[in-house]
């Protein structure tokens, strides 16, 4: 198997990232779900760049020509809905906190 | 009528004690002055200055939220002490406390009251080029024909909030309360103020003009 530059540097970032993880695990910071759901997400990364052959006939059949296009294009999707999900929740969390603020305030008249 | 003041402050100390004596001489209504966490010593000051007024009703938001946010918490304090209108005025000297008796005279008749200035020498030419160009969007887009949409004097009656009720947190809540005026066909007037600008880089920069102008089509399709 011979690795190119491009395979070692995705895959130490996803080695990286497996590690951090488990760091964060460690701190309680993330729950089961969301390790296993991290996990199988940077774990697939490390996977697809050191065995892109394996996806081969899968890429074919969704007619990419390329398995970086496919992972190119598999990277913006998870990246729009990450994106998406941090909108919605920092939009979430600042209609709490202003509310919070709010009644705080209106106990606190002078 | 009983008739509100909310005075939106933050970070703007004896500015802010100035225009609140301003409006006591001016004015027999209840002033809510909301201190949306600043960081120097404004409510304080504020305290100090108002602790045995009992017309004036002192807020303060642990952390900055913004004006829109800000001008919210007048109108809770405001339904609270039953008051059927509310006036908004700013904290930083730019309006003038004389025309609230304007204002009050205007709202018996009507439900929102809108303060514009003349768009003379004293407004800086970037700030007009960008308030002209924004009331010709509303027109088209909602039906308003404002004079001056950039103007934070301005009033209504608390019957019409749920029309009107704003989702900027920050800047643009001018902008957005003429937009849903205009958008639920409410009647207004418009009642002139003084144009006075103390320091100009206060007030919405270039940048704070982008970022309305990327919410307006949400407030276009949003029901």
């Amino acid at each position: 198997m011979n690795i190119v530059g491009v395979q070692l540097i995705v895959a130490s970032f996803g080695f990286l990232m497996l590690y951090n993880l488990f760091l964060h695990w460690k701190k309680k910071d993330i729950g089961f779900k969301g390790v296993m759901v991290w996990f199988i997400l940077w774990g697939g990364l490390i996977w697809i760049t050191l065995f892109p052959k394996s996806i081969e006939p899968f890429i074919k059949e969704l007619f990419f020509i390329r398995t970086f296009d496919f992972a190119a294009v598999a990277a913006l999707i998870v990246l729009a809905y990450v994106m998406f999900e941090n909108h919605l929740r920092i939009n979430k969390l600042q209609q709490q906190i202003e509310k919070l603020v709010r009644i705080i305030s209106l106990k606190k008249e002078k | 009528m009983k008739i509100g003041i909310i005075v939106p402050e933050y970070n703007e100390g004896k500015r802010a004690v100035e225009t609140v004596n301003g409006i006591l001489n001016c004015s027999r209504n209840l002033i809510i002055v909301v201190d949306d966490g600043s960081d120097d010593n404004s409510y304080e000051l504020l305290k100090n200055s108002f602790d045995k007024e009992k017309r004036v009703i002192l807020l303060k938001h642990l952390i900055n939220l913004g004006k829109g946010a800000a001008m919210k918490t007048g109108i809770k304090m405001a339904k609270k002490r039953k008051m059927e209108a509310v006036v908004f005025i700013d904290a930083d000297g730019q309006h003038n406390p004389k025309h609230l008796v304007e204002f009050g005279k205007v709202l018996m008749n009507n439900d929102l009251v809108f303060g514009y200035r003349s768009m003379g020498a004293e407004m800086p030419v970037v700030r007009k080029l960008g308030n002209m160009f924004s009331i010709n969007l509303i027109k088209v887009l909602f039906k308003i024909n404002r004079s001056d949409l950039l103007c934070g004097y301005f009033g209504f009656k608390l019957k019409i909030y749920p029309k009107i009720k704003w989702t900027s947190g920050r800047y643009g809540v001018e902008t957005e309360i003429a937009a849903r005026a205009g958008k639920n066909n409410i009647e207004f007037k418009e009642v002139k103020v003084d144009t006075i600008y103390i320091d100009k880089y206060k007030g919405v920069t270039i940048f704070d003009a982008f970022k309305i102008l990327l919410k307006i089509p949400f407030w276009y399709f949003e029901k």
